[in-house]
């Protein structure tokens, strides 16, 4: 043989890498993590409100606020009988919040969309269950692929009921697969699903409040007034709310299609509240004619959080570090876990967590989250970063900080999120390339019980023994930002 | 049949089947550190590559497509993160002021990967090859790539291709020593 061709037989077959199974899980778990993330996003597009964004520019928030407060006016005068409804438009979310149970259905269409053959695609069905209560959900996802071969929807289940959930997948390939979660972090989930459905139904609240009344109608014998509002991306919206308690009825969410139609995309044609639902709705058992791809035993765990954190090493250091979660608190700080450690060893970083103390400066990690800024183009106001605890978990820390704001948050902010400002405290942190990274705060904690429900909870499921630190009350850490807020003041 | 398969496994993934995913990771995850550790001759850094590799493809789902080889994707990705990863850590030493570091070994108790001393050998040699000329030869026998495909990925022509793998392979001949006839 040949020197050249020995060479090509080395390479090809003795050159090999193994990894070893410790490796495999656990890029398998991040990859089987970030393709279930990346489905429950997915959905999105066909959905033409849940994509939406909020405005960046002071100067568009203005304009088409004044914009929306001329038509308004015009409406209002026009259609005389809606001007003094007997509900507030606004209060709309707090139907879904407020629910014991939620069930919507309708349809999906595809005005955008063509077959092959000239004819439209066929309406995808919503049939979604939050069983608030009862931490269960089922709801409905749909994708819609566009190519060469035509345009297919998708339908797909996602449902949880306690530490487990299932996909169900209704294509060509009936199968189903099993997730595990903490209890907290299916709470979260069907918190966040309320919000995702609330979205859905009617945007948030800045868009219900741009709303004007373009007519009525009588559904079910339910007198209605039409609301309607249009986003800044394009998208047309529509609520039917009964005329005399305010209560939802229908929703529609509109584009305009090439022609300049606005046509109907999504219509949720049943909303109800506090009705049972059917017997197996959160059934976790494979339906008739599925298969089970794993079983609950090898299900699919499920981290709390955000994961895929950024990271780097060097001779000393194997380290990753980035946001887990965030809440807001009533008084506009924020409360933020972050992690910086070292997984492979862990008493390393541990010693930079000695000395520090509740309301003092954060610990002095190679790479700090040291600030947040509102990640809407403006630098103001300054969030600056003050110590409340640490968690342990598998040799992970997690470090979790208030920051509070030099001066006023602005209100979009919830929706924007918050880019994370750092420094290095060690030389060799320089190394680390970091991109820009925001977090977003789950939702505004508003009293001590959700606090310790919340926050503390985050904390305890971020703890080998399972319990948040005990030196951190909701008292204690509001006294905090309003003592820092006194010592910023002007 | 490799490739019948992967038509099989594309197409499954397009369709969200997370089954398909695995397979592709259990099938691809080894030549892709593989390559990643070839080209960069670092365990850390090729693990995180792989990582970033897997969990992008992992997230395209239902809206991938893909008309060539699955293989060649993968290693595609490999090398354009592998790219990143160097251009990074330039940036950082100019920052820095300091020399370039030499290779290292991990230091790991969880270590990356398993291989022979064979297999560190041959790596070491391949890790001397100039970045274009070590790209050529690794997608080339580790990743099956045609060197038209090689070509399009590095921006030159075919014959240039076709030069570099040659030189490559006369580099590591030298270097090797013999080593390959055991």
């Amino acid at each position: 043989m040949k020197p050249k061709k020995k060479v090509e037989n080395a390479i090809r077959n003795k050159l090999r890498f193994t990894a070893r199974p410790t490796l495999r899980d656990r890029l398998l778990t991040d990859v089987m993590n970030a393709r279930e993330e990346s489905m429950q996003i997915r959905p999105v597009p066909c959905g033409p409100g849940i994509g939406r964004r909020i405005m960046k520019t002071r100067i568009a928030k203005i304009a088409s606020a004044a914009a929306v407060i001329a038509v308004a006016a015009l409406a209002l005068t026009f259609w005389s009988r809606s001007s003094a409804p007997a509900y507030a438009i606004t209060d709309l979310p707090a139907q879904f919040e407020q629910a014991r149970t939620i069930h919507v259905q309708g349809w999906h269409y595809f005005p955008e969309h063509m077959m092959p053959d000239g004819s439209a695609v066929p309406p995808s069905p919503i049939d979604n269950w939050t069983d608030v209560e009862n931490a269960r959900s089922r709801y409905t996802t749909t994708q819609l692929t566009s190519g060469a071969d035509g345009v297919k929807v998708y339908v797909s289940e996602v449902v949880r009921d306690g530490p487990s959930w299932i996909r169900i997948d209704h294509g060509d390939r009936r199968s189903v697969t099993y997730f595990r979660v903490s209890e907290y972090q299916q709470k979260l989930g069907v918190r966040q699903i309320s919000k995702l459905i609330s979205g859905q139904l009617f945007g948030d609240i800045t868009q219900l409040s741009n709303s004007i009344v373009v007519g009525d109608e009588r559904i079910d014998g339910v007198a209605c007034d039409i609301w309607q509002s249009d986003d800044a991306h394009g998208g047309r919206w529509r609520q039917w709310l009964s005329a005399d308690t305010g209560r939802l009825v229908r929703a529609q969410a509109l584009r305009k299609v090439d022609s300049g139609e606005w046509k109907v995309a999504t219509d949720y044609s049943l909303i109800e509240y506090n009705v049972e639902p059917p017997e197996g709705t959160f059934s976790l058992e494979p339906p008739e004619g599925y298969t089970a791809s794993n079983s609950p035993q090898t299900a699919y765990s499920m981290d709390l959080g955000k994961n895929g954190l950024p990271g780097f090493r060097d001779e000393h250091w194997y380290y990753y570090c980035g946001p887990k979660l965030a809440f807001a608190l009533a008084d506009g700080s924020i409360v933020l876990g972050w992690q910086s450690f070292d997984p492979m060893d862990a008493e390393k970083q541990a010693v930079l967590f000695e000395g520090v103390t509740f309301g003092g400066p954060l610990p002095k990690l190679p790479v700090e989250f040291y600030a947040l800024i509102p990640d809407n183009g403006s630098s103001e106001p300054l969030y600056t970063g003050y110590h409340l605890a640490f968690t342990r978990k598998q040799g992970r820390f997690a470090e979790w900080s208030l920051y509070v704001p030099d001066g006023t948050p602005p209100p979009d902010v919830q929706a924007t999120g918050y880019e994370m400002l750092y420094r290095w405290n060690q030389e060799f942190a320089r190394n680390f390339a970091f991109d820009h990274t925001t977090v977003k705060p789950e939702f505004t904690i508003e009293t001590a019980e959700e606090f310790d429900e919340w926050v503390l909870g985050a904390m305890a499921e971020l703890a080998d023994d399972g319990t948040a630190p005990a030196d951190v009350t909701y008292q204690k850490v509001i006294d905090l930002a309003q003592q820092v807020r006194t010592s910023v003041a002007p | 049949m490799a490739i019948a398969e992967d038509e099989l496994l594309k197409w499954k993934f397009r369709r969200g089947s997370p089954e398909a995913l695995a397979r592709i990771y259990e099938k691809y995850l080894d030549s892709m550190l593989t390559l990643a550790m070839g080209l960069l001759n670092d365990r850390a850094a090729a693990e995180d590559v792989v990582h970033d590799v897997f969990v992008s493809f992992a997230r395209l789902g239902p809206g991938f497509r893909l008309r060539g080889r699955l293989s060649g994707y993968l290693a595609t990705s490999v090398v354009n993160r592998v790219r990143d990863h160097r251009r990074r850590s330039r940036r950082q030493v100019q920052a820095s002021g300091r020399e370039s570091r030499p290779a290292r070994e991990s230091v790991e108790p969880d270590h990356v990967a398993s291989f022979t001393e064979q297999a560190a050998q041959l790596n070491e040699a391949v890790a001397q090859l100039p970045d274009e000329q070590r790209e050529v030869v690794l997608l080339r026998l580790k990743a099956d790539m045609k060197f038209r495909d090689i070509a399009k990925l590095q921006q030159v022509s075919i014959n240039t291709v076709q030069g570099r793998y040659r030189y490559g392979l006369d580099r590591l001949r030298s270097m090797l020593n013999g080593e390959v006839e055991k």
